[in-house]
């Protein structure tokens, strides 16, 4: 049995290795189109970056973080975004409403292949991900910058934290877009899961209080994506956390699944 | 004349087609609303004031936001710019009307359809949150603020028609919308009002045309810009649509005769 999921995972990363580097050919054929497309990335970047150099022009902190740790979770964010952009929405689950109305599903389910997989991860957005380099670069001038000791062990439970927090945000888009199977040609749905997580992740998260740190914490988990990894990195690790994190995430990858079964029997082909 | 009226009848009727858009659109736009207030009220819990905004003055700013912008915004970059490169454009060159017309008559239904149905959620929005605040704004500023914006609509639709045609020589057009984007985050106001930039920047700021689409607009309504700027506001509006008018008629000349359709 463990053998077996073993296995299964290794011949899905095997596929993903694929996957990405036909990504990599595809983003990379034309270089002038991938070179506008690191331009939009990296401008969205510099927008976000300057917003908070702006704020900070008028105060000297935002709950208890000041300028560079902000700008280390700037770092993050960017780092996130990108990946969860790039790996999940751009080719992927942004098309799957289109793909749903116009039958393009048939040929996945005849594959020897997780459909899940193959129409949430199925086609990278290379270029998303070399757009992580600036915020990683980001990330290691605020760290020196906050004159803060390696703290290797807190790194560790930052990553683990981290890949929760990306379970979780991939958990959340899943139960959300793959209400497209149920109510066909609605484009927003995807787009509404993304803006929901890439919106309410960049914040501290400590400006979820009352009612809001509920929904946050609980109900869509997005503060696990990159304000408490960095709060873990840079400040402390709360145990509270990393447990709530771990535990959530296998809540919601299950309900993911399950949604998925559940919605993807209202598919009904398309085609001649 | 009739004929562009008829079109117009026809878009409109084409635009209700995709009212579910509008409403993800709306809902899209609460997301990013609700976001920014919850980030702002945060911030205003430890500060009383920041570069003159008490925290009603900042909310009722980024409420102002989407209403400004469902006047303000425009898509025509996006559309006539993947219609030249899929050779769609010839439709229009074949038609018995002028293209830059008829896509003008394009924007303004959809515009229309658009306001019908947008207009009234944020404005619900609007007087809700002036019911439960100090805020008060005057007929007079309301007005000075609704015809920035409507100013601010037909240059956007001006310097839009001129990124359209560099679709002739550019194949990533899909680009013109996420350029705009992060833009008008920065330059258009979208982000934060210019009174809390430094005063060095907020010169560059002023002079670039992006803030008649956001910042000019919300800051008359808000009673946050003197009257006293009005002449050389209006006077700049002139400027920028006089130069991306003439931009515009550069670009499409040029463009229209390295233009080649494949197909249909």
């Amino acid at each position: 049995m463990q053998l077996s999921v073993i296995k299964k995972i290794r011949k899905y990363l095997r596929i993903y290795a694929i996957l990405f580097r036909f990504g990599f050919i595809f983003s990379t054929t034309y270089r002038v189109s991938f070179f506008i497309e690191l331009l939009v990335e990296i401008g969205y970047q510099i927008a976000f970056i300057l917003f908070y150099f702006v704020i900070f022009n008028n105060i000297k902190n935002i709950m208890g973080w000041n300028f560079y740790e902000i700008m280390f979770l700037t770092g993050l964010n960017i780092v996130t975004s990108e990946l969860i952009l790039g790996s999940l929405y751009i080719f992927n689950l942004r098309r799957l409403p289109e793909k749903i109305k116009n039958g393009d599903i048939d040929l996945i389910l005849v594959k020897p292949i997780n459909s899940l997989f193959y129409l949430s991860l199925g086609i990278p957005y290379f270029s998303a991900f070399v757009s992580i380099i600036p915020g990683i670069l980001l990330m290691i001038y605020s760290y020196n910058r906050l004159n803060l000791p390696l703290n290797f062990f807190a790194a560790l439970v930052s990553i683990f934290v981290l890949i929760n927090g990306f379970i979780l945000a991939f958990s959340f888009s899943i139960i959300l877009s793959s209400l497209s199977f149920k109510y066909i040609n609605t484009y927003t749905i995807p787009l509404i899961a993304e803006k929901i997580i890439l919106y309410y992740k960049d914040r501290p998260h400590q400006v979820y209080q009352g009612i809001l740190k509920l929904v946050f914490f609980i109900i869509i988990p997005v503060v696990f994506v990159s304000s408490i990894p960095s709060y873990i990195l840079i400040k402390n690790i709360v145990w509270n956390y990393v447990m709530v994190s771990l535990f959530l995430s296998c809540i919601f990858f299950f309900i993911a699944l399950k949604v998925w079964e559940i919605m993807i029997k209202n598919y009904t082909s398309a085609s001649s | 004349m009739r004929k562009y009226l008829q079109l117009f009848k026809n878009y409109q009727a084409e635009s209700w087609e995709y009212r579910a858009n509008i409403v993800g659109g709306i809902v899209s736009e609460l997301i990013g609303i609700i976001s920014a207030l919850i980030f702002w009220l945060a911030i205003y819990k430890s500060n009383t004031q920041i570069a003159g905004y008490t925290l009603n003055k900042v909310i009722f700013y980024y409420l102002l936001m989407p209403l400004i912008g469902s006047i303000t915004s425009v898509w025509i970059s996006n559309k006539v710019g993947s219609e030249i490169k899929s050779g769609f454009f010839t439709n229009y060159l074949i038609k018995p009307n002028k293209p830059i017309l008829n896509i003008l008559t394009h924007t303004f239904a959809y515009k229309f359809n658009y306001l019908a149905t947008t207009v009234p959620v944020y404005l619900i929005f609007l007087i809700g949150f002036s019911f439960f605040s100090t805020i008060r704004f005057s007929g007079i500023n309301i007005l000075m603020g609704l015809l920035m914006a409507i100013s601010g609509f037909f240059i956007h639709c001006l310097m839009d028609l001129a990124i359209s045609w560099l679709g002739f020589w550019v194949d990533d057009v899909w680009s013109f919308q996420h350029f705009k984007n992060f833009i008008f985050a920065i330059f258009g106001g979208v982000a934060f009002p210019f009174d809390f930039l430094p005063s060095s920047m907020r010169l560059i700021f002023e002079l670039l045309p992006f803030k008649f689409f956001y910042y000019i607009p919300a800051s008359y309504i808000n009673n946050q810009r003197s009257f006293s700027y009005l002449f050389s506001d209006i006077l700049s509006l002139c400027l920028w649509g006089t130069l991306f008018y003439l931009i515009g008629i550069k670009l499409y000349s040029a463009g229209i005769k390295k233009y080649a359709a494949f197909g249909y």
